[in-house]
């Protein structure tokens, strides 16, 4: 298992931050899917790992830092 | 039957004329460039005679369209010394489009020493003595106006940054409440009103009302579907009205696109006390006149506005907007929240744009004039732009004045205007937007922060930022706010809403040739003025520098925008 510190910070769902375990080998998508997100609200959404917007099929590894947030524009 | 109003400074005289039929289906940015494309020559003097300010207001204004009475306003810039739109909320559009009045257009140079307010209203267009409202703030300047004029007129005003001809100046307009702090600020447009001694312009649309629609049933079917789409979408149901744009300052730090210390990395370490969350928290547990969710023009569902109180309850400022917040506060490693507040409504009241005098702020401080975080040294540089001190004037032309006056090379600028507040190198279709965009550096003029691509890598962000400026100009002719695109992704549905209000089959794809050509006139018109393919450049550094927090430099050619 590989360690991956997971923040998910959605208005429309409760805040979750801390470490989660997920096999080798897993997906941005694996994370949404252990963070109880579904992949299909991927176009409201802001991936990001280690300070890079990914997508869903992007791999993940141990002591990665992966953060969701909503898809916003500024103004 | 919509006009357009003509005021000429030199001789004092307005008129009316009729919208000619080649602008009938144009407002907004489109309409101020094609105008100022028409009738200002490219290589003139922007604070000059042969200049002229161009208002206009969207095609969807005054009809209780949600987010569609935006007020555009045009000129050839002092700032970039190319073409120029700004566009603002508030209720100047609405009320224009109430008064039939499509687009006024400000001629000629003011002459001597007297100072003039434009007054539109149900009877005309006449010029009225302004002198007694020369140098004062925005505020008072607006108080005085409602108290001459009544509660309830509308407002364009330029500040003493304006009258002043500073670089920075902008021209705002007031909120519902009457709250004067809407800016089109970007391009120095004020001080172009300023070199023209036009304090303002006072709508007074009493005894009027807009024009319906041609096709009111059509009109009708196609605002339900599009107010269902804002209501129904999570960003505009429910982020926006919440947080605000003060949202972005978390997505932009976690992706290191975060100005900070003069762009010279993307994140920064107190990001979380001047997010969303913090500007929501700050402004409901101090209550009073505070407000986390306010209509900055009539009509709006979305309310992404905000109302910022001190710890007493009293309005700080209004609106406190991710912009702002970015470029005074994390670009000058400052992350108190009040202290970001008082500059905002400080270059409210001067009438300078918060960007432009941000990132020069941030210069004073690579120059050492400041420290870097120190909010009260910074509080009080700003004020000297109010005093009209030579230290506030060199803030006040601007972050690229600034830096040369202060010996600074690395000043995030491109063609003379101070990027957003998104840093290039980790958002890499806001750099070719700033780079090719005829406004200069300007993320409204082609946002790709939405666009789901990678943003530090270079791939597929040329076509993004095209297409980006694409869909900006439509929203920008039609008078729309960026942030309905959030919802309205289908084109067709606004494209039914020009048809109807017009009474002529408006689809999709006219839209997008409105805005291509419009694009193509702005560009045509730089190229006169005197721009090359050498300033659709960012600076050098960030070539060669990466940013810290994505390791990135930005690498984005001369042929990857030539191959597309």
């Amino acid at each position: 298992m590989i360690s991956v510190k997971v923040e998910v910070k959605l208005p429309w769902q409760l805040v979750q931050a801390g470490k989660v375990e997920v096999p080798p080998d897993s997906t941005v998508e694996d994370l949404l899917r252990h963070s109880g997100i579904d992949p299909g609200e991927f176009e409201h959404l802001l991936l990001v790992l280690n300070h890079k917007a990914v997508d869903l099929d992007d791999k993940v590894r141990d002591g990665d830092h992966f953060q969701v947030l909503p898809l916003l524009i500024g103004g | 039957m919509d006009k357009i109003v003509r005021v000429n400074m030199t001789d004092l005289s307005a008129k009316i004329e009729g919208l000619p039929e080649k602008y009938t289906h144009l407002g907004g940015r489109a309409l101020t460039s094609q105008i100022v494309y028409h009738e200002v020559p490219p290589t003139c003097n922007p604070l000059g005679r042969n200049n002229k300010v161009v208002l206009a207001c969207g095609l969807m204004a005054g009809l209780n369209v949600s987010s569609a009475n935006r007020l555009s306003v045009g000129a050839k810039s002092p700032l970039t010394g190319g073409i120029k739109e700004a566009n603002a909320g508030g209720v100047a559009a609405y009320k224009m489009a109430r008064l039939g009045v499509r687009s006024i257009v400000v001629e000629g140079l003011g002459q001597g020493e007297n100072w003039y307010l434009l007054l539109l209203n149900k009877e005309g267009a006449s010029l009225q003595p302004a002198n007694h409202l020369a140098g004062l703030g925005i505020y008072e300047k607006a108080n005085r106006i409602k108290e001459q004029f009544g509660p309830k007129v509308g407002m364009v005003l330029i500040g003493p940054g304006g009258e002043q001809l500073m670089l920075s100046a902008g021209v705002t307009n007031n909120d519902p409440e009457g709250v004067p702090s809407r800016y089109a600020a970007r391009g120095g447009l004020g001080a172009v009103l300023g070199s023209k001694k036009l304090l303002g312009i006072v709508l007074d649309d009493e005894g009027c009302r807009t024009e319906p629609p041609v096709n009111k049933d059509e009109f009708t079917a196609c605002l339900k579907q599009y107010h269902q789409v804002i209501r129904e979408t999570p960003q505009t149901a429910e982020i926006f009205p919440k947080y605000g744009t003060p949202a972005m300052v978390s997505n932009t730090n976690a992706i290191g696109g975060l100005p900070t210390r003069n762009f010279s990395t993307g994140t920064f370490e107190g990001a979380d006390k001047i997010n969303g969350e913090a500007v929501y928290n700050t402004i409901t547990s101090r209550g009073g006149e505070g407000n986390t969710s306010h209509s900055c023009m009539p009509g709006c569902v979305i309310r992404c506005s905000n109302v910022y109180p001190g710890p007493d309850g009293k309005v700080l400022v209004s609106p406190l907007e991710y912009e702002t917040i970015a470029l005074v506060g994390s670009n000058c490693c400052i992350d108190d929240l009040d202290a970001i507040a008082r500059i905002n409504y400080l270059c409210n009241d001067y009438g300078v744009d918060t960007l432009e005098i941000g990132t020069a702020l941030a210069i004073a401080m690579e120059a050492g004039v400041l420290p870097y975080g120190d909010a009260v040294k910074a509080v009080a540089l700003v004020e000297e732009i109010g005093k009209n001190s030579v230290i506030g004037r060199v803030l006040g032309a601007g972050a690229e004045a600034a830096g040369k006056v202060l010996g600074i090379h690395k000043v995030p600028v491109v063609k003379g205007q101070a990027m957003a507040a998104y840093e290039p190198r980790s958002v890499k279709g806001l750099g070719v937007t700033y780079m090719t965009s005829p406004m200069g550096a300007d993320h409204t003029a082609g946002n790709t922060i939405r666009s789901g691509l990678k943003h530090h890598l270079k791939d597929g962000q040329v076509n993004a930022s095209l297409n980006g400026q694409v869909g900006a100009y439509v929203m920008d002719l039609l008078g729309l706010c960026l942030m309905v695109g959030a919802a309205v992704k289908d084109m067709n549905l606004i494209a039914g809403l020009v048809s109807a209000r017009l009474g002529r089959e408006i689809k999709k794809e006219d839209l997008l040739a409105f805005a291509r050509e419009s694009l193509e006139i702005e560009k045509a018109f730089n190229r006169k003025a005197g721009f090359t393919e050498a300033h659709d450049r960012l600076p050098e550094h960030f070539y060669e520098e990466p940013n810290p927090a994505s390791g990135c430099v930005f690498d984005i050619t001369d042929e990857d925008l030539k191959s597309t």
